[in-house]
């Protein structure tokens, strides 16, 4: 039980980005209890000009090293950003390892940044049921990017797509599981494509593949280690987020 | 030190984290693995963290216990300054533990300061998570 | 522990070896027997204790106690800020300055290190990795300073990055330019200083990293593979380096298994030299290799235990044919070691060699049907990862994967488990175990002003120092870096003007970028 001065405190901490307050409504948010409640029920009107991006694509396409990219550009053009990696839960134990800080730890003493790992907790998708809610919180503390990173990605992996405003599909140059999108519905989802460690042989095919398969979107090639093709990615998703908010 | 009103989640989050220079995570990994099986959120920050990145990880993601492993001989500084790191974001309350070689004499002074028991080689994941549920419930 | 199906071994298992392609007599290839004709007949192996700790004025005094002590080389454990490449007064270093081993800032350091010891008739081996070029140099430039001619130079630099990634962790710099900088190491060395190891390519850490001694046996040699190769894409001939790339194993405690792997490795090196990479001098072919007793095997619980468990490994590693010896202390899981423990340890050593009887056979284990069969499965099962490896690509497309972290880290896991489940019996830790107060061995401690000592040490040096030639040299490693010059000239010269291994490190950084650690799968 919160006490009325308490909640305040914690709204207030929520409005300035102080990690604590915002650490603690994460957990709140993840659970069943009042304050969850009470949280969703007192920022259920605020507003926000930030955008959310899902980021999405199978173990190993280098998702947390392009989101620590982007995540560093965002900054240099003084703009803040939240980060929510989602890892899954181990439907035997209940338990989870969520390794994704690892990549991003160099971001972590920078405040205009906030890191938080979330179990799926049994949810299914790609993100846990709590990561919709988590997202809008951080949109309304303000910040200016929310990115979610996603479990891996199978035809079924597309729930990101519901919660954020733009999804990116990270691939690598091999091919194989790719194939595996163009059947499901992330093809038609995905805002952009994102060909990460493109300086591996086959990027040039694998872009030419997805050119053949028809798709709207645009493709982006990086080198996300080596912080490469990051700007134009950014400077389209600049462009999008003006769409997303007119459209709100 | 003063576990004891942490609120009730359904899961318990842990914060492991590697202090010091060195790149011993063999038993970091063991028990990133042990406390998973057994039902917990384990968040790993990887090697070489500072004691400021390890206090901001584990209130970002608001963690019931922060697991530290140094391996480097480094403990009495980094622990003491970890701990009142928490204790600045009003984490007083989260179970600082961890893992290495901690002396005896090494092990009381950081029990004074209110941090919870080190464990150290032959310790068995078994009684580590042991002592995890046991200081949280 | 395995559980051998077969508990005895019958001559049928030797059916198949052909003495002379798959033994050899010692000295001969396929050196399985051993890499001299009278091994420990002639020379017994040499018997070096790894040391360093504090500041350098402290490990010198501890060299000049081992070698009025009877030791015979020169080993350096350098604290982990010099393995990081940061300087003493970095703010990553607090509380770490000469813990576990020495700490080295600049040539100055390495001058004091070296004081009054005579580096052209010593042997010095230094145990040092991600900034090892830079460390070399000053050596080198200290030998220089003593007037010694680096080509009568004897020692050997770990220089083995690859397995920082793999198991050790101590990295700066991504891969590519860190094996770049392996290589113009070698081929420096190579021209000279010609008595240099450039390589001790380890299998040592891998082990201690949790891997199971067929694993330690096949990275180790794959990495071995790849520096090969590396260093031959340059142009430099197999004859010429080859022979002064050298092996560093682990000693653990499946006594015939290892020493099953000292024999399998010198064979499977001795025939990829001679047929894969053509190498035509036979010294070529011969794998020379230090060894170090298992730290992760000793415990801290009844630490007096360790003194019997090192005696046994350091037997393993004597039958098993090793080159040189490194003994821990009993009180390693505790502390740096004691004068008193470093001197049982040489003691243990000491005994093995003079009143065993052991070395006046080469070999003694050669033709039992047990290691034998032991030798070929352990050969048998390195070439099976050794196809995996290049079905993924080879080693540095295999870090990049994770493929020999997820390795060890399940060989380290289900090693862990059968310990609880006490499957795997450690004395005094899960069986006979004493309800005593621990941590009773006296604990050698580092000092604290010592970081205080050496953060005014270093700013002395800075104000001493000609900061525009320091300057020069920097910019000029930067401009080179960014070629593909051997660097290890320039990096000479900077080490020369005193500029501090971090500003070094720091300078080459700018070009080369620093490596992450690749996110954690469980």
């Amino acid at each position: 039980m919160m006490s009325k001065t308490a909640f305040r405190t914690l709204v207030l901490g929520i409005k300035k980005r102080q990690i604590n307050a915002l650490g603690e409504a994460i957990s709140a948010l993840e659970s069943s209890s009042s304050v969850k409640f009470k949280l969703l029920k007192s920022f259920q009107n605020v507003s926000y000009r930030g955008c959310s991006i899902g980021i999405t694509g199978s173990a190993g396409s280098g998702k947390s090293t392009l989101i620590a990219a982007l995540a560093k550009v965002i900054r240099r053009d003084k703009k803040t950003v939240a980060i929510v990696a989602v890892d899954p839960t181990s439907p035997k134990t209940g338990g989870a390892f969520l390794g994704d800080r690892v990549r991003m730890q160099q971001l972590v003493e920078d405040p205009g940044v906030f890191i938080r790992s979330m179990a799926s907790r049994g949810a299914r998708g790609g993100v846990a049921h709590a990561t919709k809610d988590v997202a809008h919180l951080l949109l309304k503390a303000g910040y200016d990017f929310v990115l979610i990173e996603t479990v891996g990605a199978g035809q079924l992996d597309d729930e990101v797509t519901k919660i954020a405003d733009l999804t990116l599909l990270v691939l690598t140059p091999e091919a194989g599981d790719e194939m595996q999108f163009m059947k499901g519905g992330l093809k038609e989802l995905a805002d952009a494509f994102v060909i990460n460690k493109a300086d591996r042989p086959g990027a040039q095919t694998m872009e030419s593949f997805l050119k053949r398969s028809e798709i709207n979107a645009p493709i982006f090639k990086t080198v996300a280690e080596q912080k490469k093709g990051i700007d134009p990615l950014y400077q389209f998703i600049l462009r999008k987020k003006l769409e997303v908010r007119n459209n709100k | 030190m003063n576990t004891k009103n942490r609120r009730a989640h359904s899961k318990i989050r842990v914060l492991l984290a590697k202090g010091g220079l060195d790149g011993h995570d063999r038993g970091v990994k063991v028990i990133a693995r042990a406390l998973r099986d057994s039902g917990m959120e384990v968040i790993y920050t990887g090697l070489r963290q500072s004691v400021n990145t390890i206090v901001i990880s584990a209130v970002q993601e608001d963690v019931d216990v922060v697991a530290v492993s140094v391996l480097s001989g480094a403990h009495m500084t980094l622990l003491p300054m970890i701990w009142k790191g928490l204790k600045k974001y009003g984490k007083g309350n989260v179970l600082l533990t961890g893992g290495g070689i901690i002396p005896l004499e090494d092990q009381k002074r950081l029990s004074k300061l209110g941090i919870g028991k080190m464990f150290g080689p032959g310790d068995s994941t078994a009684e580590i998570i042991d002592y995890i549920l046991g200081m949280l419930n | 522990m395995k559980k051998h199906k077969k508990i005895f071994y019958i001559p049928k298992e030797l059916r198949n070896l052909n003495y002379s392609k798959d033994l050899g007599n010692p000295g001969e290839f396929p050196f399985t027997r051993g890499i001299y004709p009278t091994m420990y007949a002639e020379k017994v192996w040499t018997m070096r204790e790894f040391a360093g700790f504090g500041l350098a004025h402290d490990t010198n005094k501890r060299f000049h106690f081992l070698l009025k002590h009877g030791q015979t080389g020169l080993s350096v454990a350098f604290d982990l800020p010099t393995l990081m490449g940061y300087d003493s007064d970095d703010p990553k270093s607090i509380g770490e300055v000469g813990l576990g081993g020495v700490a080295i800032d600049s040539l100055q350091d390495m001058e004091e290190l070296f004081r009054g010891i005579p580096l052209a008739k010593v042997s010095t081996s230094m145990t040092i990795n991600a900034p090892a070029a830079i460390v070399f140099a000053m050596y080198l430039a200290c030998a220089k300073k003593q007037r010694a001619k680096l080509n009568v130079l004897n020692g050997t630099i770990q220089n083995d990055i690859l397995k920082e990634y793999i198991a050790q962790k101590e990295w700066i710099f991504p891969p590519k330019p860190s094996m770049r900088l392996v290589v113009d190491s070698v081929r420096f060395a190579t021209q000279h200083v010609p008595k240099w190891n450039t390589i001790s390519i380890s299998g040592y850490h891998i082990r201690e990293a949790g891997s199971t001694a067929v694993q330690e046996l096949a990275f180790t040699l794959a990495n071995g593979f790849t520096y090969v190769e590396e260093t031959l894409k340059t142009g430099l001939n197999i004859d010429r380096f080859a022979q002064r790339f050298s092996f560093f194993f682990n000693a653990h405690q499946n006594f015939f298994e290892e020493i099953a792997k000292y024999r399998a490795a010198r064979r499977i090196w001795a025939r990829r030299l001679r047929y894969r990479y053509k190498a035509r001098d036979p010294k070529s072919w011969r794998m020379r290799f230090h060894v170090q007793t298992a730290g992760c095997s000793l415990m801290a619980q009844q630490p007096e235990n360790n003194i019997t468990r090192t005696a046994y490994e350091a037997l393993s590693a004597v039958l098993g044919g090793a080159q040189s010896l490194h003994t821990n202390g009993y009180d390693e899981p505790l502390c740096l070691p004691t004068n008193e423990s470093a001197q049982i340890a040489l003691r243990t050593q000491q005994i093995l060699a003079h009143e065993l009887g052991l070395t006046g056979t080469a070999d003694p284990l050669g033709g039992s049907y047990y290691v034998e069969q032991l030798t070929s499965k352990m050969e048998a099962e390195a070439e099976s990862y050794f196809k995996q490896i290049r079905k993924i690509g080879g080693v540095l497309p295999g870090i990049e994967e994770n493929f020999f972290q997820k390795e060890i880290a399940n060989a380290s896991y289900a090693f862990q488990k059968e310990v609880e489940e006490k499957k795997r019996v450690i004395v005094g830790v899960n069986e006979y175990v004493t309800k005593e107060e621990m941590w009773k061995v006296p604990i050698f401690k580092i000092d604290a002003k010592r970081e205080r000592e050496q953060k005014s040490r270093l700013r002395r040096l800075k104000k001493k120092r000609n900061q525009a030639k320091v300057k020069r040299t920097l910019d000029q490693l930067k401009r080179k870096a960014e070629t593909k010059e051997n660097l290890m000239p320039f990096i000479l010269e900077a080490v020369e003007s005193y500029a501090t291994l971090g500003e070094i490190v720091n300078s080459l950084k700018e070009v080369f970028g620093e490596y992450q650690e690749p996110p954690s799968a469980l």
